[in-house]
């Protein structure tokens, strides 16, 4: 298996409630913000412009919610072995989330869908490393993949 | 005084349709590096090699390619695109909640047809000022007109 997948990486056919996934660290910087803000054309002064941010209270440079988003659908995409894929995001920033600081992704399985076909869903919660804050929380669904051989 | 003001609201209910161009290697190969998720399942080909049909990218990828590519003059001062939206208060505008339900995995070449509707728009009060959330509902279906993406996504405007 791919040394993407986590150790001790779940199983979609038996995971259960509870479940914990691995957690992701995360340390985003400025070009990480850039380069993703590139990616999904989001012009917005929040991530690159430090005046604009201090104007409206904001310390420094703020890491984009869809980056967070993203990681929180990394983090269950390596907790689960091959053979899933994402169904579904839903994630509320609830603080600003700096660039500089690192950033924790936690998560579980909050509910597995047995009937067919079968879907599982993981609780998330970003939180900054140094104390404790949330700032994000999210929910992923996956399925048994659908696409190619699977990951 | 209210941020919902007539014109605003005439907004409620309002839809527009927009099609995406075709996903491609190079779209997806920016989203993969620069998201920092290295999964195999969207393991693109090396340059220069030819892509195989159906490969898979990264779900989130509909959200960057169907978003206007704007001249200067339809940007406003926080760095957005002001077409397609009420104008509240300063004009200015950032993300609120996100919920995406992806049916079927996305793959090069897609193209995305999208229909987006304001369903609401309700004010609040925040710790520095007043906002509102404009809530929006996007379907986005293949050129078949199967439905791939369903995105509700909160806006708030102040």
């Amino acid at each position: 298996m791919s040394k993407y997948y986590s150790e001790n990486a779940l199983a979609f056919a038996t995971t259960r409630v509870g479940d914990r996934l691995a957690t992701l660290e995360k340390r985003p910087n400025e070009v990480d913000v850039v380069r993703f803000c590139a990616a999904i054309r989001n012009f917005h002064r929040f991530h690159y412009d430090r005046s604009f941010t201090a104007e409206q209270g904001i310390p420094g440079i703020i890491v984009p919610g869809f980056l967070i988003g993203n990681w929180c659908i990394e983090a269950v995409s390596r907790a689960f072995r091959p053979g899933t894929e994402i169904s579904s995001l839903k994630f509320r920033n609830s603080k600003v989330a700096p660039v500089g600081d690192d950033y924790i992704v936690l998560g579980e399985v909050s509910s597995v869908i047995k009937t067919e076909p079968r879907a599982v869903f993981c609780s998330l919660e970003v939180k900054r490393q140094a104390t404790g804050e949330l700032v994000t929380t999210g929910l992923v669904g996956i399925r048994q993949s659908t696409s190619r051989e699977g990951n | 005084m209210s941020l919902l003001t007539a014109d605003v609201m005439d907004w409620v209910g309002r839809s527009f349709s927009f099609v995406s161009d075709p996903i491609s290697l190079s779209e997806a190969r920016r989203f993969v590096a620069a998201s920092g998720d290295d999964n195999p399942l969207y393991a693109l080909p090396a340059p220069g090699e030819p892509a195989e049909a159906e490969t898979p990218v990264p779900p989130m990828l509909y959200y960057a390619i169907t978003r206007p590519l704007a001249p200067s003059d339809d940007f406003v001062e926080d760095g957005t695109v002001a077409e397609h939206r009420p104008l509240v208060g300063t004009g200015q505008t950032m993300g609120g909640s996100v919920e995406m339900e992806w049916l079927e995995p996305l793959s090069l070449g897609d193209q995305l047809h999208g229909t987006r509707t304001l369903v609401s728009l309700n004010e609040k009060s925040g710790r520095k000022r007043d906002f509102v959330i404009a809530e929006w509902v996007t379907e986005y279906r293949d050129r078949d007109g199967r439905l791939l993406v369903r995105e509700r996504y909160e806006q708030i405007l102040f």
